[in-house]
């Protein structure tokens, strides 16, 4: 069968199954949210967002209230990681929002979400693989330093770089095995949240990344 | 058009509807952007087609070609003189074997869309377009022809 001889039927083509009722259904259409990839992953964005605000709101009021407010820098410290994660939202935000661009060429448009999506998604596992550690540590040594047998422990000098700073710890550590132990779990954390946000990222992107690199290589594939 | 490219890139009617849907709603949001730099039906045909094809949700449903060993039986002993129904129906199993842009060159290619509007539309320079159409009739050939003759 030659393609040039379908043209004629293609034209007759009977749609009337898929044809909508009228204004009122098209209408109905239009007031219904979209289901696009993009569309829903911003609509997790928003979700995500919310959540946090609220998550991140009731840790930092407990920490201000509890304890007589003696862990107010571990509220400081997740006010200041819940700034970051607002900003890092924001950021993911305007990714989504350039990722897609309807009314333009089909190409080009491939290429725009391939590469917005491979920004996005490597946005998202630095800026995971990064907080977590610090997180954990920041909160640690606050902890540590603020907990009443553990009081005497002398304010740490900054000025004398990272190996001075972590020999000022230790001098200061009644508990070395303790301290041994935060360490050690802390590492385990970090090379854990590695795996864990590559293989989620993996998971929610991996394919989408394959499928618009396969169709990219299609379009630009000269025979 | 919709429709045509909603038949061309889903199976079931569900998918159908749903993409159709995701287009209005792709078209409502687009249209006050609308400046007039490209004619309209090249605009609508790039939205139609982006959404159909960025659209992976259901690819996987949708990517699922058949292969002319799983084709009913009677459409591999239609005859030559089969009727307008049959060819339809040939026609989409063909077509439906095809990857997403290839399937879009063909829909335009019966839409009797010319080279430099479809190049304006799926962004492919003219030269390419004109090799790639080519090697899609011989694809396209070669999927009716087993098909008719059940060669699999």
């Amino acid at each position: 069968m030659e393609l040039d001889s379908l043209k004629d039927i293609w034209k007759e083509l009977d749609e009337d199954d898929l044809r909508p009722g009228g204004n009122e259904e098209i209408l109905s259409m239009l007031h219904k949210r979209s289901r696009s990839p993009v569309a829903k992953m911003k609509r997790n964005l928003y979700w995500e967002m919310g959540g946090l605000v609220v998550c991140y709101s009731l840790a930092i009021w407990y920490y201000i209230f509890s304890w007589q407010g003696r862990y107010w820098e571990v509220a400081l410290l997740l006010f200041l990681i819940g700034a970051f994660a607002l900003f890092y939202y924001l950021r993911k935000r305007k990714l989504l929002n350039e990722m897609q661009c309807v009314a333009c060429e089909v190409r080009s448009n491939l290429r725009r979400q391939l590469s917005t999506l491979e920004k996005y998604v490597n946005f998202y596992f630095v800026s995971t693989i990064l907080l977590t550690p610090a997180a954990y540590f920041a909160a640690g040594l606050i902890v540590f330093f603020k907990t009443p047998e553990n009081s005497h422990a002398k304010p740490l000098d900054f000025f004398g770089g990272a190996g001075d700073v972590a020999i000022q710890i230790s001098e200061q550590l009644p508990n070395q095995r303790f301290f041994i132990t935060f360490v050690v779990l802390g590492v385990m954390i970090s090379i854990g949240a590695y795996f864990l946000v590559r293989w989620a990222i993996d998971r929610m992107y991996g394919q989408h990344i394959q499928k618009l690199k396969e169709l990219v290589r299609q379009m630009e594939e000269v025979e | 058009m919709l429709y045509k490219v909603c038949n061309l890139y889903c199976t079931t009617e569900h998918d159908k509807q749903d993409l159709f849907q995701e287009i209005v709603i792709q078209l409502w949001g687009a249209y006050p952007r609308f400046r007039g730099e490209s004619k309209f039906s090249t605009w609508l045909y790039r939205i139609a087609l982006n959404t159909a094809i960025s659209d992976l949700r259901k690819q996987k449903r949708r990517i699922k070609t058949v292969t002319s060993e799983k084709l009913p039986t009677d459409l591999q002993d239609i005859q030559y003189s089969k009727d307008k129904e049959e060819k339809i129906q040939l026609m989409h199993r063909a077509i439906a074997q095809l990857t997403e842009i290839e399937r879009a060159i063909v829909m335009l290619y019966l839409e009797d869309r010319s080279y430099d509007e479809m190049e304006d539309i799926l962004g492919i320079n003219q030269n390419n377009l004109r090799v790639k159409m080519n090697r899609i009739k011989e694809k396209l050939r070669k999927l009716t022809k087993s098909v008719e003759h059940g060669v699999g």
